[in-house]
């Protein structure tokens, strides 16, 4: 049985990292409500499980973990969702295309990554939201360092193409 | 470095990264400084990389969400100890109950009497220990064995010896099966235990059968009689 953490110790932990957490829920899940309800729930788990934090300096990506996890229990229901088809094979990508894509339209991002499966959302998401290193994201995952490269490449191209329509079509995909 | 090998690298190549050791670092910068289309190609993945990142950061985060976080876990924290607390009590409860309800021992001396006697009773087997401590040594004349409930060695009066102990209700007798020559004077050592130990009767008992082999009788708390049964003895 784990006792409750001192809740100075938690509510340290929410003022410092409730923003970048509902921001991760929010992109992970693209909705709102959603987004505060994962970070509740995250910081609740987060308060039971506080003996299951490895790095007090940096808690950051086991809150991620939590969410992810959270989020992962209610997309069950969800299984309808529909999401663009990608190969696990892996292929060395081509990050860059000849033309910028410019400054971008965050609700046009959400779309984009709405369409991504969550196996390929989560890793760009922490690629670019908090700058997690690929071994951060595999680990934080459960997966190899190159699937991880692979899904990087596959989900950039897919943002990248969703993202150029976007901005050629003047917001209309 | 070829620009093969240096559009691999830039993968790789960005702000907090790990994965590139120093000389793959150096390596891609100095190619890097050389060809302008992998510069160009460099520069570019960062700007679309930077527009993403700050677009993916620009979500608005609900003004109360600090606050109803904190409500919530101070709720959380509140259930969860109320509940632990509850879990406890009512395990407590139910080892009291348990405790209360469990049938508690009961000291039965008889029972423990019956058993012992149950375990030193086989009379055969104390007639063989008696004999591996001297082979002249037999069971103590006309004592019934049904009365036997230890045997052990003893030190009396400096000697080691068998010691048989019998009771029946309240009374004891204890028997050591001893030689005539292991006491100097055995009327003296008889005397002596019986103002040592406040014993009702001592006696010493011979059996022509065994001579030299000498019972030495001490029993509390009444007379030897009831531990008798009809075997012949000369008693002294």
């Amino acid at each position: 049985m784990t006792w409750p953490v001192g809740r100075s110790r938690v509510y340290d932990l929410v003022a410092e990292h409730y923003a970048p957490v509902y921001r991760f829920a929010y992109r992970l899940s693209g909705k709102p409500d959603l987004a505060a309800d994962l970070t509740q729930e995250a910081f609740c788990r987060a308060q039971e499980n506080w003996g299951q934090l490895r790095d007090p300096d940096r808690p950051l990506p086991w809150l991620f973990s939590i969410v992810r996890n959270c989020y992962l229990r209610k997309c069950r229901d969800d299984r309808a969702r529909k999401t663009v088809a990608f190969s696990e094979e892996f292929d060395w990508p081509e990050p860059v295309a000849d033309e910028p894509i410019g400054e971008i339209d965050p609700c046009d991002l959400q779309k984009a990554l709405d369409d991504l499966p969550e196996n390929y959302r989560t890793p760009l998401i922490l690629f670019y939201f908090e700058e997690f290193s690929y071994r951060e994201i595999a680990d934080q995952m459960g997966v190899a360092l190159g699937t991880v490269m692979s899904r990087l490449a596959r989900a950039k191209q897919h943002l990248r193409k969703r993202l150029e329509t976007v901005i050629s079509t003047g917001g209309a995909p | 470095m070829t620009c093969g090998m240096a559009r691999l690298l830039m993968i790789f190549a960005r702000p907090g990264a790990t994965e590139l050791d120093g000389g793959e670092i150096s390596a891609l910068e100095s190619h890097l400084a050389e060809c302008p289309n992998c510069r160009e190609h460099s520069r570019q993945g960062r700007r679309d990389d930077d527009s993403i990142a700050r677009a993916m950061r620009a979500v608005v985060v609900p003004v109360r969400l600090q606050a109803e976080l904190a409500s919530q876990l101070a709720r959380t924290s509140r259930f969860s100890l109320m509940r632990k607390i509850a879990i406890l009590t009512l395990a407590g409860g139910v080892l009291l109950v348990g405790w209360r309800l469990w049938p508690a021992p009961v000291f039965d001396a008889d029972a423990i009497a019956a058993s012992a006697y149950d375990e030193v009773a086989n009379r055969d087997g104390v007639v063989e220990w008696l004999a591996r401590q001297n082979p002249l040594f037999s069971f103590p004349p006309r004592f019934n064995g049904k009365f036997l409930v230890a045997c052990e060695r003893r030190t009396i009066h400096g000697v080691t010896a068998p010691v048989l102990t019998f009771v029946r209700r309240d009374s004891l007798a204890r028997v050591a099966v001893v030689t005539e020559n292991q006491f100097r004077n055995l009327a003296e050592v008889a005397t002596g235990r019986a103002a040592e130990n406040s014993v009702s009767t001592i006696v010493v008992l011979r059996m022509a059968e065994s001579p030299g082999v000498v019972y030495l009788v001490e029993v509390l708390n009444g007379p030897i009689e009831p531990f008798y049964n009809d075997e012949e003895i000369s008693a002294t």
